[in-house]
């Protein structure tokens, strides 16, 4: 069973960091990563759809254009029971309070723990499955 | 006036008098008002200066952080390549000549060896970092605060209770030139550079030990050597209390 990760950065050594971290994941095809620099994309992306099935998006809060928080409302409002962890390094209370307010599953702060993230992933995916 | 007689004025100056008391406390209750506003205005001004600090300083430490997530990451996740290339390359590498095989193993001790300096030294710009930011808050750096109200409370419950009390507070550091000894204690006088410094910590100091309290408030120092700060407040007539707060 492979499963699909969404990934927003406006940083795109962000992609690089997650790639190379899920490199042996993504070999033995347990997520398939995806990408998208801006809040816009990655709704552009949902739209289109994403395949294999999406189990979460990870989303960055800072970012030009549409920021997170916006993005994370616009995507309860189209897919309310997809799960959404925002990350940032700016890990304030005000953020994390709007940002559960608004429905997200996790709020993580950077640098992420990805021990923990992939023990969080594993429990989605078990969910989907 | 013929026949040289006297004339006698009498006037009843009780008034006068209490006239002049009460211009006098007025006059000194006027200065008084005039020194804690200056006081007020002076700490105000340090306070404001202390806040757009720590906004710069937390400004500063956001920017540096992101970066330095990043170096710290990659060099994690150089460790675990690593790891995992030897993993693949084991069969391969059982089938090299000894002395390729030695240069090999060479070459990965190398990166492993950078990947733990590269660690280190991110550990310790993030130290920097974060203690950046705690000061920001106004929360302590890597400096041990120290109670002084405590120690002083403790230190005159042991001592004799004579006319006057007398603090010392000596460092170890740098000591203060003599060019600088009698600006030391004016108002906005720093040699630290611009936006580190506000230049007011000993005039308020000099204000609270001198016009608050009545003492008096020296310094002695060596260059290079130390500098030591002698405050004399004076012993309230109240038992038991020193004139501390």
């Amino acid at each position: 069973m492979s499963f699909s990760i969404l990934v927003v950065d406006d940083e795109a050594d962000v992609a690089e960091m997650f790639r190379q971290r899920f490199r042996r994941e993504a070999r033995q095809g347990t997520y398939v990563l995806h990408f998208a620099a801006s809040g816009e994309e990655a709704l552009d992306k949902l739209a289109d759809g994403v395949r294999p099935e999406l189990i979460v998006i990870l989303s960055d809060i800072n970012m030009p254009g549409m920021d997170g928080l916006s993005l994370l409302r616009e995507i309860k409002t189209r897919r309310p029971d997809l799960p959404v962890m925002m990350v940032t390094a700016y890990g304030d209370d005000e953020r994390r309070r709007q940002a559960t307010e608004a429905g997200a599953l996790q709020f993580l702060s950077k640098p992420v723990d990805f021990d923990l993230l992939k023990e969080e992933l594993r429990q989605l995916a078990g969910t989907a499955e | 006036m013929p026949g040289g007689g006297l004339v006698l004025i009498y006037s009843d100056i009780t008034e006068r008098k209490r006239a002049e008391a009460q211009i006098h406390a007025a006059r000194d209750a006027a200065e008084r008002a005039l020194r804690e506003l200056q006081t007020a205005q002076a700490s105000l001004l340090h306070a404001q200066k202390m806040a757009a600090l720590g906004q710069l300083t937390a400004g500063i430490a956001h920017e540096i952080k992101n970066p330095l997530n990043f170096v710290n990451n990659f060099a994690d996740l150089s460790v675990e390549l690593l790891d995992e290339l030897k993993e693949a390359a084991e069969p391969a590498v059982a089938s090299l000549s000894d002395d390729t095989r030695a240069e090999i193993d060479e070459i990965v001790g190398m990166l492993t060896g950078n990947r733990a300096k590269i660690a280190e030294h991110g550990r310790r710009a993030d130290g920097i970092v974060k203690s950046m930011l705690a000061h920001s808050r106004g929360g302590s750096s890597d400096r041990q605060s120290v109670d002084i109200n405590g120690l002083i409370d403790e230190a005159l419950n042991l001592a004799y209770r004579g006319e006057a009390v007398e603090i010392r507070v000596r460092d170890n550091g740098a000591g203060i030139p003599p060019e600088f000894r009698d600006r030391l204690f004016q108002p906005f006088f720093t040699t630290k550079p611009t936006g580190e410094g506000a230049g007011l910590g000993l005039s308020i100091s000099y204000d609270i030990i001198t016009q608050q309290h009545g003492g008096t408030i020296e310094v002695d120092s060596t260059f290079g050597e130390f500098t030591e700060f002698t405050t004399r407040p004076p012993r309230f007539r109240r038992a038991g209390t020193a004139g501390i707060t």
